[in-house]
């Protein structure tokens, strides 16, 4: 099934309808377990690795006692992942043979993640496996079979409804029309600064510089792909948009989470202002998780995380498909001088058609878990939220840490190389005002808001 | 963009792969129907006009499908519509090619997907 659009194949052969399938089906697993009073399966599987530094038996001793937790975890992982990879077309011996790989190599990266040497250069987990994974796909041909599991949005997918699981639906509620409108304000205004950069300035195809545009303002790679697709953009500058989407993600990464370390953010601002400049979930994911161990926030402070989340899946990837039917309407409009009437009808099934369904099981997951805890006494609310609750956050860590892996192993900088300058400065102005923007907006205007995010 | 493809051709899939779809309605857009219920007179002469403009129609669907197939599209249809699916022609490239053989943009509806390459964020 590679290269056919998401969108044009079956309901039941897509990535987001899986991720939604997999994360729905352990939330409800766990919660059932929680009610038969034994969820002991599920927390061998929820495997944590103990924080050491020169002392390796810490890491054993932690493991040892939780033997079969490393099996379980990736029995389940393996067997859910590979079901959906042969529904969905993959070929599942590579896909098999490929996560095992990914599997071994995520462990070995928490492990080494964990340690206080690596803590001390900021190699936490994410960063340590996005460079890892960076240095080994640009030093040698990662072989085809391995990269036959390095599904980078399938297993964020995953993660991010997993995240609804763990994120009151009440915060979405409340925070969620904050969180639309910031994202709405910041996106706005970064994607007409590079439109009018790349078109103004450097007199690139309108085309070209709303496919750049999207990519800077929307959700990065979904977005240009989205807007790409509705104005038509060619293939070259929706190849070079991505690229460059690419390369600025992996640079925030490191940037946003060090910046807002250094500047003593609080976590609910730093993850928020992470959701407004940061180009792509996976990327962002990996930029929040790196503030929150740069930080040294306590295991299940979640705040950054949870910000970040608001304001870049509720805030902005939800509304890709109107932008996608604004591009749409305008390619046939106003790019080629035509009223509606002389046009190509436009497609407003569009705007179905561009929205991520993944931010559904997400919706459905906290309110799933919003609604388990509402039915119970406080007390037993209570231990839900640590038992099962905590469980289903280690486990969306590690569809973080397979996703983080994934990008640095997918991340080719000889393809990327080749964006061309005229792009990329259209593409840099847009950043040189989105990242401000998003820190004032975060940090001072609205910052009342993301502090009582908890 | 020599570069690009130079660099893609050596070091593996593109970045982004691609699905070009034209859409062909079969029912003319021009119709007699909608101007029964504002007085205009069914009788066979209606249907009569109503075949003639369902044949310009066809006859120009079918000239625009000679044109893509030309260019390697490959067709499949429905009780309303043809689609025309291509790989390799671009979007832009079919409908100059389109406007060029001397259709309008009216008569034909043009959709592009683009897909990930390889597995990246």
């Amino acid at each position: 099934m590679a290269g056919v659009p998401q969108s044009s194949l079956p309901f039941i052969k897509r990535e987001d309808t899986w991720a939604i399938i997999i994360a729905l089906l352990l939330t409800v697993l766990i919660t059932i377990a929680f009610f038969a009073g034994d969820i002991s399966f599920f927390k061998s599987m929820a495997v944590k690795i103990s924080s050491w530094s020169d002392d390796f038996s810490k890491v054993t001793a932690g493991l040892s006692k939780n033997p079969s937790g490393l099996f379980t975890l990736f029995g389940f992982f393996l067997i859910a992942f590979t079901i959906a990879a042969k529904v969905m077309g993959y070929n599942v011996q590579r896909f098999v043979t490929g996560f095992i790989v990914l599997y071994i190599l995520s462990i070995i990266i928490t492990i080494l993640g964990s340690n206080k040497f690596m803590k001390t250069y900021q190699l936490e987990t994410p960063l340590l496996a996005l460079v890892f994974g960076m240095i080994v796909s640009n030093c040698i041909k990662l072989p085809s079979w391995f990269q036959e599991a390095l599904r980078t949005e399938f297993y964020v997918k995953t993660g991010i409804v997993l995240m609804g699981a763990t994120l009151p639906f009440t915060i979405i509620m409340t925070a969620g029309p904050l969180a639309m409108l910031q994202a709405t304000i910041v996106s706005v205004v970064t994607f007409f600064s590079i439109y009018f950069a790349a078109t103004k300035l450097f007199k690139l195809d309108p085309r070209f510089g709303a496919t750049l545009g999207a990519g800077g303002s929307i959700c990065g790679v979904s977005g240009s792909i989205a807007v790409g697709g509705a104005c038509r953009a060619e293939k070259e500058h929706v190849s070079m948009a991505i690229s460059l989407v690419v390369i600025w993600a992996v640079v925030m990464i490191a940037f946003l989470p060090a910046v807002a370390k250094s500047l003593g953010m609080e976590p609910g601002p730093a993850g928020a202002w992470i959701g407004t400049s940061e180009f792509a979930d996976a990327a962002g994911f990996a930029a929040a998780e790196q503030y929150n161990a740069m930080a040294n926030l306590p295991p299940g402070d979640d705040r950054a995380v949870k910000t970040f989340t608001l304001m870049k899946v509720v805030g902005r990837d939800m509304f890709v498909g109107l932008w996608a039917l604004m591009a749409a309407i305008l390619s046939v409009t106003l790019w080629e001088k035509k009223s509606l009437a002389q046009s190509e009808r436009v497609d407003y099934g569009e705007v179905w058609r561009r929205f991520p369904k993944f931010v559904i099981g997400f919706f459905v997951a906290s309110i799933f878990t919003t609604l388990v805890i509402a039915s119970l006494d406080p007390k037993l609310g209570s231990v839900y939220s640590k038992d099962a609750l905590g469980v289903i956050k280690t486990l969306r860590s590690w569809t973080f840490t397979w996703t983080f892996l994934s990008i640095g192993f997918t991340t080719r900088f000889r393809d990327l190389a080749a964006a061309g300058w005229k792009p990329f400065a259209a593409f840099t102005i847009g950043v040189l005002i989105n990242v401000p923007l998003g820190y004032w907006l975060s940090n001072v205007i609205f910052v009342d808001y993301w502090l009582n995010v908890k | 963009m020599i570069l690009m493809e130079k660099v893609r051709q050596k070091y593996g899939p593109p970045v982004v792969t691609h699905l070009t779809r034209v859409k062909l309605w079969l029912a003319p857009d021009e119709s007699y129907w909608e101007n029964v219920g504002r007085g205009v007179k069914v009788d066979a002469a209606a249907v009569r006009e109503a075949g003639r403009l369902m044949t310009k129609r066809a006859n120009r669907v079918a000239a625009m499908m000679d044109v893509m197939a030309s260019k390697g599209f490959i067709f499949e249809a429905d009780k309303m519509a043809i689609y025309c699916y291509s790989t390799t022609v671009e979007a832009y490239e079919i409908k100059r090619d389109l406007i060029a053989a001397g259709f309008k943009d009216p008569e034909f509806q043009i959709l592009l997907e683009y897909t990930r390459g390889w597995g990246m964020l």
